[in-house]
C-alpha cells in the first residue's frame, strides 16, 4: 500500500512537471510606452504570482491552461490565457474607470479628485445653470455642502451674500465672502459682485472649502475660494449656441395687512396718522388691498449667444447676453448686458497664450428694504390714487390743517416715489486677463498671468420737490431737501492682479512622482469715489440737473453734502507648493505662504499647509463589487486674513459745519498700528466612499477651524480717546460636517435617475474675548443685535426678553402684565442652523429630462422685524383677531415663598399693552426659520433627434422651470432665507427687515445649437 | 512681476489716507474744542430740563426712546452725548490741542483747553457719578476714580489754573500765538475773562458742599470769596450762534433748526414735542388760568419771555399756556402744537447763544452760602439782584409786572423778607434762572428732591413742595416695593447709567465693582453731595 501511494505521487508529481512553463514578459503602459514597475502577475484562483521589476519584466511558471491577471493601479486589469506562450508582454491601458472627476484647483491647476486631500466639490455647466435662476448665486443654495447663500427679498436687485462652512471673522467691518477666482484670477466682490457673471460662460465651478484648499491664496482666501472657469473654444468647426428665458414672477407669502380698523390712536379717530390703532372701519367703508396693488408681476428675459471654434493653434470663445430683469416692485429693475471673448493661441507645444475680455454693463434702480411704508399705508386709503389731477402729489393727510413739523412728518406716497422720483445706477465691470503658458524644458511650466479689473459706477438721481416754500409758516427751517434733491456719485475703482508661477513635475521612479511649485502675486487696488449734488430746485418741474439746484454743500451733515474719497491698498505674497505621489495611491503635499499687505505695520506673515491622502482600497486591495473605492484623507493648514486699510493714523477732520470750522479728530478712525492678521488655523479629516461599481458616492468631512486675532472694530469707551476702535481682539472656533451622497438608482438607456443629498452642519463658538469682554455686537437694528457671545454662538442675536423664573417661565405681575428684563442685550436667539440640507434629483428618459432640488435646514432663528413692527403700527393681520382681547399670558407669578404658579390673571392686548409688554420685548419675534423648499423644477426636452435632418441646427432643447414653488416652515414673514444682505461679521442673515417680499417664478427656455 | 517683487517694499509702505490729515494746529483745533463747551452745556442741559420736570412730552410711556424724558427706564439706553462729548469731543481733542500747543509753547491754548476741561469734568462727574479720570486714555479699561478724588482733583486744578492765569510766563508767553475770535468766539482769546469764568467754576465746585456736607459758616465764606472772585469785570462766557446764513450745527442746539451733529453725536432739542410741565408752569411760575390785560399770563413775567401760548383744537381754541402732568400723556384731542411754543424765547432761536456760566449763577450761588451763613436778608438781596438780572436777560420789559412780583402782591409769595425767606424762596429763583441750564437738575438733586412726599427738609423747609415724580413710571425700576411693607417708595432718579454699549463691555469689572453694572439701583445712589442726612433740617 506505502508503495502504491509513493508511486501515485510520483505519477501526479511528473504530470505536474510536464505541465508547467516558464512565461517571461514584459509590462508596459498606454499612458507613456514605459514599463510599469510593480505590476501585479497572479495566477487566476491560484494565489500564485509575482510583480514586475524595475525594467517592467516578470517570470512566472504556470501552466498551458492557467490564465494570468495583470493589475496595476490606474491601469485596466488584463486576464490572458497562457496557452503555449512562453512569453508574453502585456500593454495595460489606462483604466477608465479610476479615471477620476478632474477639479480645478488652487492656481487653477487641474487634478483629479482622489489626488486632493481636501474637500472640494465642483459643479459642472449644467448643474450650474440647473434652476434658471436670473442670479446662479442664488442658485447654489442646496447644491453644495457648508455653502450657504442668503438673500435680501425678492428684487432684481438684492444681494447674494454667501458663506462657506461658517463666518471666520466677528467683525462688521470684515468679510466672510469667499474668493472668487474665474479663469485661475481673482475678482473682486463676493456672492452679488459674481451674480453678474453670465452662468452660461460658466464650464466649471468649484468650491475650495478648507483653509488647506484655499491655502495657497493667502490672505484673501481664509473664508474659502470659488473657482468658476469660463467656457473656451476647441478646435474644429464652429459651434454656435443661443438661448432664450423669459421668467415670470409674483411675491409669496407676503405679510399679511388687517382689512378692520381705521387709522388713529388708541381705538380713536386720529388726524393725521397712518396704520391702523383707529376705531373698526365702518360697514360699508371701503378698504383697499395696498400691498397687492403695489406688487406687481415681475418679468425676466434673457438672451445669450456664444460662438466657439478654432484650430489646432487658436481656439476662441465668444459670448455675448442680455437681459432685462423688472421686478415685482414698481421701477425695481436691472438689466444687463455682457460680453466674453476669450482666445488661446499655441505657436509651438512649448507655448501656450491665453487672453480674455469680459464686460458687464448694468443699468439698476434697487428698492431696497423699504416695504414698510407700504405696509403700514392706511387700509381705507387708496395708496394707487398718488397724484392729483392737477399732477401735484396727493398727501394721505389734509395739509391745510398741519403746521411746519407736521407736514415734513407726513408721509410721502410710495408710489410717488416709484414713478415721479428717478434714479439709475450704472455700472460697467470690465476684466482683461492675459496668461502665458511656457515649458521651457520637459515637465517645467511657466506661468505668467496678469489681469486687470476695472469697475466704475454713477448714481444718478432726481427726487422731486414734495413742497414749495408757500407750504410753510417759516420755509427757513426747512431741510432743503424737501424742495427736491439732485445727486450724482460716481466711483470708479481698479484691480491690478499679476502671478508667476512654475511648477515642475519629476518622476523619481514608476511608484513616486514629486511635484513643485513656486510662485508670487501681487495685487494693486485703488479707487476714488465721491458724490456731487445739491438741494432745492431753482425751477421745480421743468429739469432735474445739477445745474437746476439752489444749494451745494460740504457740510458732512447734510444730505447732499459734496465729499471725494481716494483710497489705495497693495498686497504681495509667494508661496510654494511640493506634492509627493506613491503610485497614485497615497497623496502628500505641503504648501507654504509668505504675505504681506500694506493695511499692516508688521512686514510680513507666514503660514504652512500639510495634506495627506490615501486610497486604502487600492493599497489593500479591498475593492469588491460591493465597495468600489475608499479613500481617507486630512490636512492641516493656516491661513492669514488681511485687515481694513488706514487704521495707522489717527487722523483730523475738517469741521467744516462748526459755526468756525476748525480741524478734530476723527472719531471713526482709532489708531491701530499694532494691527496683526486674522490667522485661521484649520484641520480636516475626510473619506471619500464608492459602492456598488461607484453607483453610490459618498463624500464625509469634519472640519475644525480656529480663528486668532479677530479683527474687529468697536465701539469702545471713550474713556480710551477713541469712539471707534479696531484691534485685534479674541478668537473664534467652528467644526462641523459636511456629506454629499450620489446615487446612481437607474443608469443605462433609456431611463437614467440621478440623485445628490447635500448635509452640513456647523457648530461656531467665541472662545476668547479679551479685557473681560463678552459680546461683540454688529450693526443694530432697533434694540436688536447680531451678536457673537463669548463661549456662545458666534451668530447670535441680542434684544430684549422678559424676566425669567429659574424654569425659563416669564415672570408676571399679579395683575398679569409680564414683567420685562431691564437689562439690554440678553441672548434673544441663535441665528445658525441645526443643520443645511439639499437634495436633487435628475431623471431623464430617452429625449426627456426632469430635475429638482429640495433646499432645506433645521434651526436657525430668524428674527421678524417686519412682523413687530407690523403690530407696532396696528397693521398685523393677527390683530383681527386679537386686539382688545383677553389674553392669559403664558408665565408663572412669584409668591411670596419664592414659589412659582401659573399666572391666570388676563390682560388685554390693547395698543398700549402692546406696545408696552409685547412688541417692546424683541425676543417675542424670534422664529423657528427651519424650512423645506422645492427649490425648483425643471422639465426639458431635447428635440436632437427631431431636427436630425436639419442642415441648419445641430440641437435644440426646451425647458420649462418652476422655482420657489413651495416652503414648508413654520416661519410666518416671506422667507426663511432672508437677510439684510451682508456676511461681514456676525451677518445679516437671519434678520427679517422690510425686504421685498420673496417671489415664485416659472422659467421657460429655449436653447438651440448651430 | 519682478519690479513688483523687488519695489514692494515701497508699495505696502502706502497706508496713509489722502483724504485725510494726521496733523492739526492750536489755531485750527481750539475752535473745535471752544465748539464742544458750548455743546457739552447743551447736552447736560437737555437731559437736565426733563429730570428736573420743566418740560415733558405727549408720551405716557414707561420706555420712551429717551428715557430721560419719561419713564427713567435709562439700563437700555446707550450713547448718552455727555459721556462722549466730555471723554472724547472734548478730552481727547483737549489732549491733543495741550500737547500741540506746548510743543508750541503757546501756553494760551492749554490755559483755555485746561479750563474748558475742568468744566467738562465737573458737569460730567455730576451725572455720572464716579468716572475714570486719572487712567482716562491709558487704557481701553481704565480705573474709574470716586467722585471725591474727583472733586478733590477739580478743586486742586482750579487754584493751579487760576495761579496759571496769573503767571505772566504763561499768558504773555513770547511764543503764544495770538488767539482770534474765528478760534475763541467766546472771549476773543482774552485770558483775564477766562481767569474770571474759572473762578466761577471754583465757586461752584465749593457749592457742592452745600447743603448736605459742609455748611459752616467758613465754607459758606470760602464760596462767598469764590463768588466775588470771580465777579470782578465778570462777563458771561457765551458761544454766539450769530452766523448769518448758518445751517445745521452753525445754529443753536436750541433753536428751531433742531441742529444735531453728524446727524446721530448729540440729540436734537425737539422742543416742538415738548411740552411746558405742571409744576414748572402753575407751581414755579403761577400761570393765571386766562390772560389779563393788566397781569399779563402769570404771576411771573419770565413765562411770557420763555415761551408763548397757543391755541387748542377746536373744542378748546383759547390761546392759552396749556401745560401737562410730568408723563401724563396727552388727549388724544390735543396735540404738541396746541401747547406753548418753547421757540419764543431769546435762549431758543437759531442765532441764540449758550452761556457756560451765567452772573445770575454767581449771585445765587453767593446768595445760597450767604443764607447758609446765616444771612436771609444779604441771600434775599442777592437772590432779587440775580432774578432781575434774568428778567433783563430774558426781555421783561413792563416795570409793573417786575414790580408786582418783587414787591408787590407776589413778594411775600416769592420774595418775603426777614425770617419769612426760606432756602425755598431762594432755589425757586434758581430753578427759573437756570431754565435750560445744567445746573437745574443739579441744584435739585442737591436738595433731594425735597417735596411734600418725602418731606426731606432743609432749614425746616421744603424746598420744592409740590414737585411730583413723573406719572407712569418704568415699574420694574421705579415702582417697586423695596421695603415689603406694601408702599411704593418714591425714590428719585440721581445719576445716568454707564454706556451698556461701551462701559459696560470693556469696562465691566470697574462697573460691577462699583455696583453699576445693569443694576438700576444704580441710578437711585445719590451723588456724593446728595445724601440726605438731616442734618439741616
Amino acid at each position: 500500500m506505502r508503495k502504491q501511494l509513493l508511486l501515485l505521487l510520483f505519477c501526479f508529481s511528473v504530470a505536474m512537471t510536464f505541465a508547467q512553463q516558464k512565461v517571461t514578459g514584459v509590462v508596459t503602459s498606454t499612458e507613456d510606452g514605459l514599463p510599469v514597475i510593480g505590476a501585479s502577475v497572479q495566477v487566476k484562483g491560484t494565489g500564485q504570482g509575482t510583480i514586475t521589476d524595475f525594467d517592467g519584466k516578470y517570470s512566472v511558471q504556470v501552466s498551458p491552461k492557467d490564465i494570468l491577471v495583470f493589475s496595476y493601479m490606474g491601469l485596466e486589469t488584463q486576464s490572458i490565457k497562457v496557452g503555449n506562450r512562453v512569453t508574453l508582454n502585456v500593454v495595460l491601458k489606462s483604466s477608465s474607470v479610476m479615471v477620476d472627476e478632474v477639479v480645478i484647483t488652487a492656481m487653477g491647476m487641474k487634478a483629479e479628485k482622489k489626488k486632493l486631500n481636501f474637500a472640494v466639490q465642483s459643479l459642472d455647466a449644467d448643474e450650474i445653470t440647473a434652476g434658471e435662476s436670473s442670479n446662479f448665486v442664488n442658485s447654489l443654495q442646496g447644491k453644495v455642502a457648508g455653502l450657504q447663500v442668503s438673500t435680501s427679498g425678492g428684487s432684481p436687485n438684492s444681494s447674494s451674500p454667501m458663506v462657506i462652512r461658517a463666518i471666520s471673522s466677528i467683525n462688521p467691518g470684515q468679510s466672510n465672502e469667499p474668493l472668487f477666482i474665474v479663469d485661475g484670477m481673482a475678482i473682486s466682490g463676493g456672492g452679488t459682485a459674481a451674480g453678474d457673471i453670465n452662468p452660461n460662460d460658466i464650464e466649471n465651478l468649484t468650491v475650495l472649502k478648507g483653509a488647506a484648499a484655499s491655502a495657497l491664496y493667502g490672505q484673501e482666501a481664509a473664508n474659502g475660494v470659488i473657482m468658476i472657469t469660463t467656457k473656451s473654444g476647441k478646435s474644429g468647426k464652429m459651434v454656435v449656441n443661443a438661448s432664450a428665458n423669459v421668467q415670470f414672477e409674483n411675491a409669496v407669502r407676503t405679510p399679511e395687512i388687517q382689512n378692520m380698523y381705521a387709522p388713529g390712536i388708541y381705538g380713536f379717530s386720529a388726524p393725521n396718522v397712518s396704520g391702523g390703532w383707529g376705531p373698526l372701519l365702518q360697514p360699508d367703508e371701503q378698504t383697499y388691498d395696498n400691498v397687492d396693488n403695489f406688487l406687481g408681476t415681475g418679468l425676466f428675459t434673457k438672451y445669450d449667444i456664444n460662438m466657439a471654434g478654432g484650430t489646432e493653434k487658436f481656439t476662441s470663445y465668444a459670448s455675448a447676453m442680455y437681459s432685462k430683469y423688472d421686478g415685482i416692485v414698481p421701477n425695481d429693475y436691472k438689466n444687463r448686458m455682457g460680453f466674453l471673448l476669450k482666445s488661446s493661441y499655441t505657436p509651438s507645444k512649448w507655448l501656450k497664450i491665453n487672453i480674455s475680455l469680459n464686460s458687464v454693463e448694468t443699468e439698476a434702480r434697487g428698492f431696497g428694504s423699504s416695504m414698510g411704508s407700504i405696509y403700514n399705508w392706511p387700509v381705507n386709503d387708496d395708496m394707487s390714487n398718488y397724484k392729483n389731477n392737477d399732477g401735484s402729489m396727493r398727501w394721505l393727510y389734509d395739509m391745510s390743517l398741519l403746521d411746519d413739523s407736521q407736514k415734513l412728518n407726513t408721509p410721502v406716497n410710495p408710489n410717488w416715489g416709484r414713478y415721479e422720483d428717478w434714479s439709475e445706477t450704472k455700472t460697467t465691470r470690465t476684466i482683461v486677463a492675459g496668461s502665458i503658458e511656457w515649458k521651457p524644458i520637459k515637465n517645467l511650466v511657466l506661468t505668467g498671468k496678469i489681469s486687470y479689473e476695472k469697475n466704475h459706477s454713477s448714481y444718478d438721481s432726481a427726487i422731486t420737490p414734495r413742497f414749495t416754500e408757500t407750504d410753510f409758516v417759516d420755509p427757513s427751517k426747512v431741510d432743503l431737501t424737501r424742495f427736491g434733491q439732485y445727486t450724482y456719485s460716481p466711483s470708479t475703482s481698479e484691480l491690478i492682479r499679476s502671478q508667476l508661477t512654475a511648477s515642475y513635475e519629476y518622476k523619481i521612479n514608476r511608484d513616486f512622482k514629486i511635484n513643485a511649485l513656486v510662485g508670487l502675486d501681487s495685487k494693486e487696488y485703488n479707487g476714488v469715489s465721491g458724490r456731487m449734488g445739491g438741494a432745492d430746485f431753482i425751477l421745480p418741474g421743468e429739469f432735474y440737473s445739477l445745474n437746476n439746484v439752489n444749494a451745494i454743500s460740504t457740510d458732512a451733515s447734510l444730505g447732499y453734502s459734496m465729499y471725494l474719497n481716494h483710497y489705495e491698498e497693495n498686497k504681495f505674497g509667494y508661496f510654494g507648493e511640493i506634492r509627493l505621489d506613491y503610485r497614485g495611491i497615497v497623496h502628500v503635499s505641503g504648501t507654504y505662504r509668505t504675505d504681506m499687505a500694506s493695511t499692516f505695520s508688521n512686514t510680513s506673515y507666514s503660514y504652512p499647509s500639510v495634506t495627506a491622502g490615501v486610497i486604502f482600497s487600492e493599497l489593500f486591495h479591498l475593492s469588491s463589487p460591493v465597495f468600489s473605492y475608499g479613500k481617507l484623507r486630512g490636512n492641516f493648514a493656516q491661513v492669514g486674513k488681511s485687515g481694513p486699510r488706514y487704521k495707522f493714523d489717527r487722523t483730523f477732520k475738517n469741521m467744516s459745519a462748526f459755526p468756525d470750522g476748525g480741524f478734530g479728530l476723527d472719531s471713526t478712525v482709532g489708531a491701530s498700528n499694532e494691527l496683526e492678521p486674522e490667522m485661521t488655523s484649520s484641520w480636516e479629516i475626510g473619506a471619500d466612499l464608492r459602492f456598488f461599481d461607484s453607483r453610490t458616492r459618498l463624500d464625509l468631512a469634519y472640519y475644525s477651524t480656529t480663528v486668532d486675532n479677530q479683527i474687529v472694530t468697536v465701539r469702545v469707551s471713550p474713556a480710551s480717546g477713541m469712539i471707534l476702535q479696531t484691534r485685534n481682539e479674541g478668537s473664534i472656533k467652528n467644526y462641523g460636517i459636511e456629506a454629499q451622497l450620489q446615487q446612481d438608482i437607474f443608469r443605462g438607456k433609456p431611463f437614467n435617475w440621478t440623485m445628490g443629498i447635500n448635509f452640513s452642519l456647523n457648530r461656531g463658538k467665541v472662545v476668547d474675548l479679551p479685557d473681560d469682554i463678552v459680546e461683540i455686537q454688529g450693526t443694530q437694528y432697533g434694540d436688536v443685535f447680531p451678536t457673537s457671545y463669548l463661549n456662545g454662538s458666534t451668530t447670535a442675536l441680542s434684544g430684549k426678553d422678559y424676566m425669567r423664573s429659574p424654569d425659563g417661565d416669564i415672570l408676571c405681575k399679579e395683575d398679569g402684565t409680564p414683567m420685562i428684563n431691564p437689562a439690554k442685550s440678553v441672548l434673544i436667539g441663535n441665528r445658525e442652523p441645526d443643520f443645511l440640507i439639499g437634495m436633487s434629483q435628475k431623471l431623464s428618459w430617452k429625449n426627456l429630462s426632469l430635475s429638482f432640488l429640495f433646499d432645506g435646514r433645521v434651526g436657525g432663528d430668524v428674527i421678524n422685524l417686519t412682523k413687530r413692527s407690523l403690530i407696532s403700527m396696528g397693521q398685523d393681520k393677527s390683530l383681527e383677531k386679537y386686539r382688545n382681547r383677553e389674553v392669559i399670558v403664558d408665565g408663572v407669578v412669584e409668591q411670596a415663598d419664592g414659589s412659582y404658579l401659573p399666572n391666570t390673571t388676563p390682560m388685554v392686548l390693547n395698543a398700549t399693552n402692546l406696545s408696552t409688554y409685547f412688541t417692546a420685548v424683541s425676543s417675542n419675534f424670534i422664529e423657528d426659520g427651519s424650512y423645506l423648499r422645492l427649490s425648483y423644477v425643471t422639465i426639458g426636452y431635447n428635440f436632437d433627434k427631431l431636427i436630425k435632418s436639419n442642415p441648419y441646427i445641430k440641437g435644440l432643447k426646451c425647458s420649462v422651470t418652476g422655482k420657489n414653488l413651495f416652503t414648508l416652515t413654520k416661519y410666518t414673514g416671506s422667507d426663511p432665507q432672508v437677510g439684510t444682505g451682508s456676511a461681514s461679521g456676525a451677518g445679516g442673515f437671519g434678520i427679517d427687515y422690510y425686504q421685498v417680499p420673496s417671489t415664485r417664478s416659472f422659467n421657460f427656455t429655449i436653447n438651440a445649437t448651430f | 512681476m519682478l519690479l513688483s517683487a523687488t519695489s514692494c517694499e515701497d508699495a505696502l509702505d502706502n497706508n496713509v489716507n489722502p483724504d485725510k490729515s494726521s496733523t492739526a494746529t492750536p489755531q485750527s483745533m481750539l475752535p473745535v474744542v471752544v465748539f464742544y463747551a458750548s455743546q457739552i452745556n447743551y447736552d447736560h442741559a437737555e437731559y437736565g430740563t426733563y429730570l428736573s420736570n420743566t418740560l415733558t412730552t405727549a408720551s405716557k410711556s414707561q420706555r420712551n426712546s429717551y428715557a430721560y424724558k419719561g419713564g427713567w427706564e435709562f439700563l437700555t439706553m446707550n450713547r448718552h452725548p455727555q459721556w462722549r462729548r466730555h471723554f472724547y469731543d472734548l478730552g481727547a481733542n483737549i489732549n491733543e490741542l495741550i500737547d500741540i500747543a506746548t510743543e508750541a509753547k503757546s501756553y494760551n491754548f492749554v490755559l483755555i483747553a485746561r479750563s474748558i476741561r475742568l468744566m467738562s469734568t465737573q458737569l460730567t462727574t455730576d451725572m455720572f457719578g464716579d468716572m475714570p479720570r486719572s487712567e482716562a486714555y491709558t487704557s481701553n479699561s481704565p480705573k474709574y476714580d470716586t467722585q471725591e478724588s474727583i472733586y478733590e482733583w477739580m478743586l486742586q486744578e482750579a487754584d493751579e489754573l487760576i495761579a496759571l492765569y496769573d503767571d505772566a510766563s504763561w499768558t504773555d508767553g513770547i511764543n503764544n500765538i495770538p488767539i482770534t475770535s474765528s478760534m475763541d468766539r467766546i472771549f476773543n482769546g482774552d485770558l483775564a475773562k477766562w481767569r474770571q469764568f474759572t473762578c466761577a467754576m471754583k465757586a461752584r465746585i465749593l457749592l457742592r458742599k452745600l447743603p448736605n456736607l459742609d455748611n459752616t459758616p467758613e465754607t459758606c465764606l470760602q464760596i462767598i470769596d469764590a463768588v466775588d472772585a470771580a465777579l470782578v469785570d465778570w462777563e458771561d462766557p457765551r458761544y454766539e450762534y450769530n452766523n448769518e446764513n448758518a445751517t445745521g450745527v452753525a445754529n443753536c442746539p436750541w433753536g428751531p433748526s433742531k441742529p444735531t451733529i453728524n446727524s446721530w453725536e448729540s440729540r436734537s432739542n425737539l422742543l416742538d414735542k415738548a411740552i411746558v410741565s405742571k409744576y414748572f408752569c402753575v407751581d414755579v411760575m403761577g400761570v393765571f388760568s386766562k390772560y389779563s390785560f393788566f397781569k399779563g399770563y402769570a404771576e411771573d413775567p419770565r413765562l411770557e419771555k420763555l415761551m408763548k401760548a397757543r391755541s387748542g383744537p377746536a373744542t378748546d381754541p383759547a390761546k392759552k399756556f396749556r401745560y401737562l402732568e410730568n408723563n401724563i400723556g396727552m388727549g388724544v384731542s390735543y396735540q404738541e402744537k396746541n401747547y406753548p411754543d418753547l421757540y419764543e424765547s431769546v435762549l431758543t432761536r437759531d442765532n441764540s447763544y449758550i452761556s457756560l456760566f451765567t452772573k445770575e449763577e454767581l449771585l445765587l450761588i453767593k446768595a445760597e452760602a450767604t443764607y447758609w451763613k446765616g444771612d436771609k436778608t444779604g441771600a434775599r438781596a442777592l437772590t432779587l439782584e440775580a432774578t432781575l438780572l434774568n428778567m433783563e436777560r430774558l426781555g421783561v420789559t413792563k416795570t409793573a409786572w417786575i414790580e408786582e412780583y418783587t414787591d408787590g402782591d407776589y413778594k411775600t409769595k416769592y420774595f418775603p423778607e426777614g425770617n419769612a425767606f426760606t432756602i425755598h424762596h431762594l432755589m425757586l429763583q434758581k430753578y427759573i434762572c437756570m431754565y435750560l441750564q445744567p445746573e437745574q437738575w443739579t441744584d435739585m438733586r442737591r436738595y433731594c428732591y425735597s417735596n411734600n412726599v418725602n418731606k426731606e427738609t432743609y432749614d425746616g423747609v421744603i424746598v420744592y413742595p409740590t414737585l411730583k415724580r413723573p406719572y407712569n413710571l418704568y415699574e420694574p425700576y421705579w415702582v417697586v416695593d423695596d421695603d415689603g411693607d406694601g408702599a411704593v417708595d418714591e425714590t428719585w432718579i440721581q445719576r445716568i447709567n454707564y454706556d451698556p454699549e461701551t462701559e459696560e463691555k470693556y469696562n465691566r469689572l470697574e462697573l460691577e465693582r462699583l455696583g453699576a453694572y445693569r443694576n438700576a439701583d444704580w441710578l437711585k445712589k445719590p451723588m456724593i453731595w446728595a445724601v440726605y442726612d438731616g442734618q439741616h433740617n
